[in-house]
C-alpha cells in the first residue's frame, strides 16, 4: 500500500460511524412527544370501531342479528364472518365465521361516528351461542381418548395425535441405547406460563379507502409489507393496492401480528367509505391477540463419569392455542434453540405445537427458544449439582466449540460460547452451594438469603426474509434512504443511518433516512420482511450497503470520463469522488450535476443526465429445511449463524415469605461488531428485565377457559422498584457476512435471566424450582417439600 | 339514547386559555387527545394502571384518564407540548438529558416520564436515586429497565444546578 493510500485509510476510518454511540436520530422527536404512533393518526371524517367477542371458551354461533345496532344514527358499518372471502387454507379468521374457538375470540364489528356509538351499537348486537366442549390443557388435548373437542384445521398436515398441528422430530444417533450404557440419567419435567408482551401500546390499526378502489392501512406491525401480503389474503383484494404504514411502534417485542385485526379495521372501512380506527384495549390485547406460548418440556440426559453429556432427548409441548397465527412456524425455534449450544451426539426431540381453545400463541422476543432455554439451563444446573461438578465447568466441558456441527448439521462460526462465559464469571463470581462468598447479613431477623446463578444459551437468525434498500444521492453530498424498516425502540432508525453514513464517510446529519419523515411504507419502499426473529440489522444492513456501492458505481462510471480514470479506480467518500490511487484527482459530487432554472430564472435546481445516482440492494438468505424425519437440515442452513450470550445472576429470597428479589445480573452478549454499543446495551439491559419480569411474576391465568388477570393490577409486569441492577458486557466476535460484521442484540439476552434467577434461588436455599413463574408461592412450596424430605 | 349534556369548563393549557365544552363522563384524556390534539398524553392501559398518560395539573403529576374534565375548572395543566428550554433545540434540560443518555427506546412511556422528572426536580432540585425512583414509579416502561431514565434524571438535575448557580 502506498503511503498516500494509507493516508487516506486513515482519513476515512476516522469519519466512520461505526462503534460510536451516537444519539438516537428519533430521540429528539421522542423528547418533544412528537414521534408519531398509530394510535395518534387521527384522519378527517374518522369513524371508531369496537368489536364484539364472543364469551365462551367454544361456541357454535347459531345467529347474529344486527337489525337494531344498524338504525342507530352514527352506525356506518357492522361487519360479521360474512363479509370475508372463504379461506381455503385459512386458520385464523378474522372474525369467527360458524365457530367461536377461543373466549373473546371476534364474532362482529361496529364503526361509528363516536366511540359510545359503537359501544352503544355492541350492545344491541344479539348473538345465539350453543355452547361446545373445550380443552386448554395441551397435554390433555394431544391425549386420544381424553380430549373433549378436535380443534384441528382441515387445511393443515394430519397428525397421528389429536390436535397436534406441528410435530417436529430431530433423530441423531441413538439417545435411548446409549442411555443404557451411561453413567447416570436423569430427567426433569420443566413448565412455563402464557406471558404477555406487554408493550406500552395496545394493537391499534387505521384504515382509509384510496381512490383507486384500494386500502391504506397504519399498523402497530413489524413489517409493512407483511401487513399488505397478509391483508391482501383476507380482503381478497390484489396486493398492489393494498398500502400499509408502520409509524413508530409503542414497544413491539413480537406482539401486534395481528393482521386479521387490521383486516376487521380495512374491511369495515371499505364497507363504510370512510376512514376507520381500531383501537383494542389493554384488556383486549391481553384476551383476544396472540401471546407467548405456554409450555411442557421434558429433558432427559445420560452422562458418562468425566461428566460429559452423550444423550439427550426432549419431549416439548408448546400450546399453540386455537389458530397457528405464526405459531406453527416458529415452533422449529424449539430445535434450533435445542441444538445450538451444547456437543451431543445422541439427540433426540420431538417437538409439538398442540391447539387447545386459547388465544393463538404468537412469537414474542425469542419465541419458543425461551422456554427451551429454560428447560436445557435448569436441567444443565441440575446436572452439574448431582455430579458434584461446578456449573461452569460443566457447561464448559459439553459445549459446542468453534467449526464443529450441531445435531441438525450446521457448522458452528462465529460463536462464542466459551467467551461469554467467562466475561461473566470473571465479572461475578459464581457462588457455589456451601461456601457462601457473598456477605450474607446473619442477624437473627435476616430472612433473607443471597445465592448466585449462571446460565449459558444461543440465538439463532432464521434465513429467509428478503430485505431490499434504495438510496439516491443529492447534490449537496446528502444521501436518501428509501428503506422498509420498524423502529419498535431498538434503535434501526439510528443504526442503519449510522451504517449509510460510515459507507458514504459522511456525517449522520447528512443522511436522509425516509421513514424517519414518513414513517415506513410498503407503497415507497422495496419488499422488506421488517423487524424479527433478529435479523433487520444485519439483512437490511446488508441491502443498505448493497444499495450504496451500486450508486457510487454510478457516480464512479459518471466521473471516470471527466477524471479521465477508469471507473473501478474511483471511490465516493466525504462528497468527493476520487482516485484510490491518486487522491488529487477527485471531483465534488456536485460536479457530477447539472443544474438549470426550475422557477423564472433566480431559482435553479440540480439534475443528472442520464439516470439519477440511484442504488438498488436486496439481501437474501435462502433458507434450507430440515428432513421431516431427521431432522437434519437439508438445501442449506436454517440459522446463517449464531449469537452466544451469557449470564450471572444474584437474587435475595426471603425464608418466610419466599419472595425473590433479583439484586444484579451482569450479561454478556456476542453482538459481532456494535454499530452503536449503547443502543447494542440497552437491547441486553431491556431484555434482562423483561425476562425477569417472565421470571418472577408474570402470567396470564385461565379459570374456566378465560383469562383472569388482564389488567396491569394483577398482571404486573416489572416496574421502577422491582428492576435490578444489570452490567451489559457486549463481546465483539466479528460475523463476515454482517454489515460491518454486526450480528444482532435484541433478543438473545432473553434467554438465560429465567434460568439464573432459579439456578441463583437454588444455591442460596437449595431448592429446584422448575416451574415458570417463580412466584413466592411456588418457593415456598419447594422449601416444605425440602423440609419434608 | 347517548347522555348528551355538554358541561363549559375553563382551564390553563401549557400557558394558554381555553375554553372547552365537555361531557360529564369525558376523562381529561379524551379531552387532551379528541378534542386539543395534544398527542404526546399516550395511553397504556384500560384504568390507572401504566402511567404513561401522566399529565401535570397545578404542578403535580396525574393520570390523565382517571381524571373527568370538569374537575379541572380554573387549573393550569401541563403537556409534553409545552415544554420549551434554553437547551439547544429550545429543549428543557430534562429533554436534553433523556436524548442523550438513551434514555428512551420506543419512546411511548417518555412524555410521562420526563413530566414526572419536572414535577420532581421543580420541587427538589437535588434529588437521590431513591428519591428518583419514587417519582417516578407511578410509570411503567418495557423498553429501557428504568436505568437509563433515573441517570437522565440525575444529569438534568445536575444541568439545572449548574444554570442556577450562574
Ligand atoms: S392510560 Fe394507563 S394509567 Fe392512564
Ligand atoms: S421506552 Fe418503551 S416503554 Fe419506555
Amino acid at each position: 500500500m502506498s503511503s498516500t493510500s494509507q493516508e487516506q485509510n486513515l482519513l476515512f476510518k476516522e469519519k466512520t460511524l461505526v462503534g460510536v454511540p451516537l444519539q438516537k436520530v428519533d430521540s429528539i422527536l421522542k423528547v418533544t412527544g412528537k414521534a408519531l404512533y398509530t394510535k395518534d393518526v387521527r384522519l378527517p371524517d374518522m369513524l371508531h370501531a369496537k368489536i364484539k367477542r364472543c364469551p365462551y371458551p367454544h361456541a357454535r354461533i347459531l345467529s347474529i342479528d344486527t337489525s337494531k345496532a344498524e338504525q342507530i344514527p352514527g352506525v356506518r358499518a357492522i361487519v360479521t364472518g360474512k363479509d370475508f372471502p372463504v379461506q381455503q387454507n385459512e386458520d385464523t379468521p378474522a372474525v369467527a365465521f360458524s365457530e367461536a374457538l377461543y373466549a373473546n375470540q371476534a364474532v362482529v364489528a361496529v364503526a361509528a361516528d363516536q366511540r359510545r356509538t359503537s359501544e352503544l351499537a355492541l350492545e344491541m348486537i344479539f348473538v345465539e351461542y350453543e355452547p361446545l366442549p373445550w380443552v386448554t390443557d395441551p397435554e390433555i388435548a394431544m391425549t386420544p381418548g381424553k380430549t373433549p373437542t378436535k380443534i384441528v384445521h382441515p387445511s393443515e398436515t394430519w397428525y397421528e395425535d389429536p390436535n397436534v398441528g406441528r410435530h417436529i422430530k430431530i433423530r441423531k444417533g441413538d439417545a435411548s441405547a446409549s442411555f443404557k450404557e451411561c453413567d447416570r440419567v436423569i430427567e426433569e419435567k420443566y413448565t412455563t406460563g402464557m406471558v404477555s408482551h406487554f408493550q406500552l401500546e395496545p394493537v391499534t390499526f387505521v384504515a382509509q379507502p384510496d381512490p383507486d378502489g384500494g386500502v391504506s392501512v397504519w399498523a402497530t406491525s413489524s413489517g409493512p409489507h407483511k401487513t399488505q401480503y397478509e391483508l391482501s389474503r383476507y380482503l381478497g383484494m390484489d396486493a398492489d393496492k393494498i398500502r400499509a404504514k408502520v409509524p413508530f411502534l409503542g414497544g413491539w417485542f413480537g406482539s401486534k401480528e395481528e393482521c386479521h385485526v387490521a383486516a376487521i379495521c380495512a374491511k369495515l372501512a371499505l364497507k363504510a367509505d370512510r376512514p376507520v380506527k381500531l383501537e383494542l384495549s389493554r384488556e383486549e390485547t391481553l384476551t383476544a391477540t396472540g401471546q407467548r406460548h405456554p409450555s411442557v418440556i421434558t429433558v432427559k440426559d445420560g452422562i458418562n463419569k468425566g461428566g460429559k453429556i452423550v444423550a439427550r432427548q426432549i419431549r416439548a409441548i408448546f400450546n399453540g392455542g386455537a389458530y397457528s397465527s405464526l405459531g406453527n412456524n416458529v415452533v422449529i425455534n424449539a430445535v434450533l434453540g435445542a441444538v445450538s449450544v451444547y456437543d451431543i451426539p445422541n439427540f433426540h426431540m420431538d417437538c409439538y405445537r398442540v391447539y387447545t381453545n386459547e388465544q393463538p400463541g404468537t412469537p414474542m422476543r425469542g419465541p419458543i427458544g425461551f422456554q427451551i432455554a429454560w428447560a436445557i439451563e435448569c436441567q444443565m444446573e441440575r446436572i452439574a449439582n448431582e455430579l458434584g461438578m461446578d456449573p461452569v465447568e460443566f457447561r464448559l466441558k459439553n459445549v459446542l466449540k468453534e467449526g464443529s456441527e450441531n445435531a441438525i448439521g450446521e457448522l458452528m462460526e462465529s460463536i462464542s460460547h466459551d467467551k461469554v462465559l467467562e466475561q461473566v464469571t470473571s465479572a461475578m463470581k459464581l457462588n457455589g452451594q456451601g461456601k457462601s462468598s457473598i456477605p450474607q447479613d446473619s442477624t437473627q431477623e435476616n430472612k433473607w438469603v443471597r445465592g448466585r446463578g449462571v446460565a449459558l444459551s444461543a440465538k439463532w437468525a432464521p434465513g429467509g426474509s428478503p430485505h431490499q434498500a434504495m438510496v439516491r444521492v443529492k447534490e449537496s453530498g446528502k444521501v436518501e434512504v428509501w428503506v422498509d424498516v420498524v423502529e419498535n425502540g431498538q434503535g434501526i432508525y439510528t443504526g442503519i443511518t449510522q451504517i449509510v453514513a460510515s459507507e458514504f464517510g459522511i456525517p449522520s446529519t447528512d443522511i436522509l433516512l425516509m421513514p424517519l419523515v414518513f414513517g415506513s411504507d410498503s407503497s415507497m419502499s422495496g419488499l422488506s420482511g421488517g423487524a424479527s426473529a433478529s435479523r433487520q440489522l444485519v439483512n437490511l444492513g446488508n441491502a443498505v450497503l448493497e444499495a450504496s456501492s451500486n450508486a457510487k458505481k454510478l457516480m464512479a462510471e459518471r466521473a471516470s470520463k471527466k477524471l479521465g480514470v477508469p471507473s473501478h479506480d474511483l471511490d465516493v467518500r466525504e462528497g468527493r469522488v476520487f482516485s484510490k490511487t491518486d487522491f488529487r484527482r477527485s471531483l465534488k459530487i456536485s460536479e457530477l450535476f447539472l443544474r438549470a432554472p426550475i422557477v423564472g430564472y433566480r431559482t435553479v435546481a440540480s439534475f443528472t443526465e442520464g439516470v439519477e445516482f440511484v442504488g438498488y440492494g436486496t439481501f437474501y438468505f435462502r433458507q434450507g429445511k430440515l428432513d421431516p424425519e431427521t431432522g437434519m437440515t437439508i438445501g442449506g442452513r436454517i440459522s446463517p449463524f449464531y449469537m452466544s450470550t451469557a449470564q450471572i445472576a444474584e437474587v435475595s429470597v426471603n425464608v418466610e415469605t419466599g419472595q425473590v428479589r433479583v439484586e444484579k445480573i451482569v450479561a454478556a452478549a456476542d453482538v459481532g461488531v456494535a454499530i452503536n454499543p449503547d443502543l447494542a446495551k440497552g437491547q441486553i439491559v431491556g431484555s434482562v428485565c423483561m425476562a425477569m419480569g417472565a421470571a418472577t411474576s408474570e402470567e396470564l391465568v385461565f379459570k374456566d377457559g378465560k383469562i383472569i388477570n388482564a389488567n396491569l393490577a394483577d398482571y404486573e409486569i416489572p416496574s421502577i422498584f422491582d428492576v435490578p441492577l444489570v452490567i451489559p458486557i457486549l463481546v465483539e466476535n466479528p460475523l463476515q457476512n454482517g454489515p460491518f460484521g454486526a450480528k444482532s442484540a435484541g433478543e438473545p439476552s432473553m434467554f438465560p435471566t429465567a434460568p439464573a434467577i432459579r439456578n441463583a434461588i437454588h444455591d442460596a436455599l437449595g431448592i429446584w424450582v422448575n416451574d415458570l413463574p417463580i412466584t413466592s408461592e411456588r418457593v415456598l412450596e419447594a422449601l416444605q417439600k425440602l423440609r419434608e424430605n | 339514547m347517548l347522555n348528551e349534556t355538554r358541561i363549559k369548563v375553563r382551564f390553563i393549557l401549557n400557558g394558554e386559555s381555553r375554553n372547552i365544552e365537555c361531557m360529564a363522563a369525558d376523562t381529561l384524556f379524551d379531552t387532551l387527545r379528541d378534542s386539543l390534539g395534544t398527542m404526546s398524553v399516550k395511553q397504556g392501559c384500560d384504568f390507572g394502571g401504566c402511567g404513561v398518560c401522566s399529565v401535570l395539573l397545578d404542578g403535580r403529576p396525574v393520570y390523565s384518564c382517571l381524571m373527568p374534565t370538569w374537575k379541572v375548572e380554573g387549573s393550569k395543566i401541563e403537556t409534553l407540548e409545552g415544554l420549551k428550554g434554553k437547551e439547544l433545540m429550545n429543549l428543557d434540560a430534562i429533554q436534553q438529558a433523556f436524548a442523550t443518555n438513551f434514555a428512551q427506546q420506543c419512546g411511548y412511556c417518555t412524555p410521562a416520564m420526563i413530566l414526572n422528572a419536572k414535577a420532581l426536580l421543580e420541587r427538589n432540585p437535588n434529588p437521590s436515586v431513591d428519591q428518583i425512583k419514587d417519582a417516578l414509579s407511578g410509570v411503567l416502561c418495557r423498553c429501557t429497565g428504568y436505568m437509563p431514565i433515573v441517570e437522565a434524571v440525575m444529569q438534568a438535575a445536575m444541568m439545572r444546578r449548574k444554570k442556577t448557580q450562574v
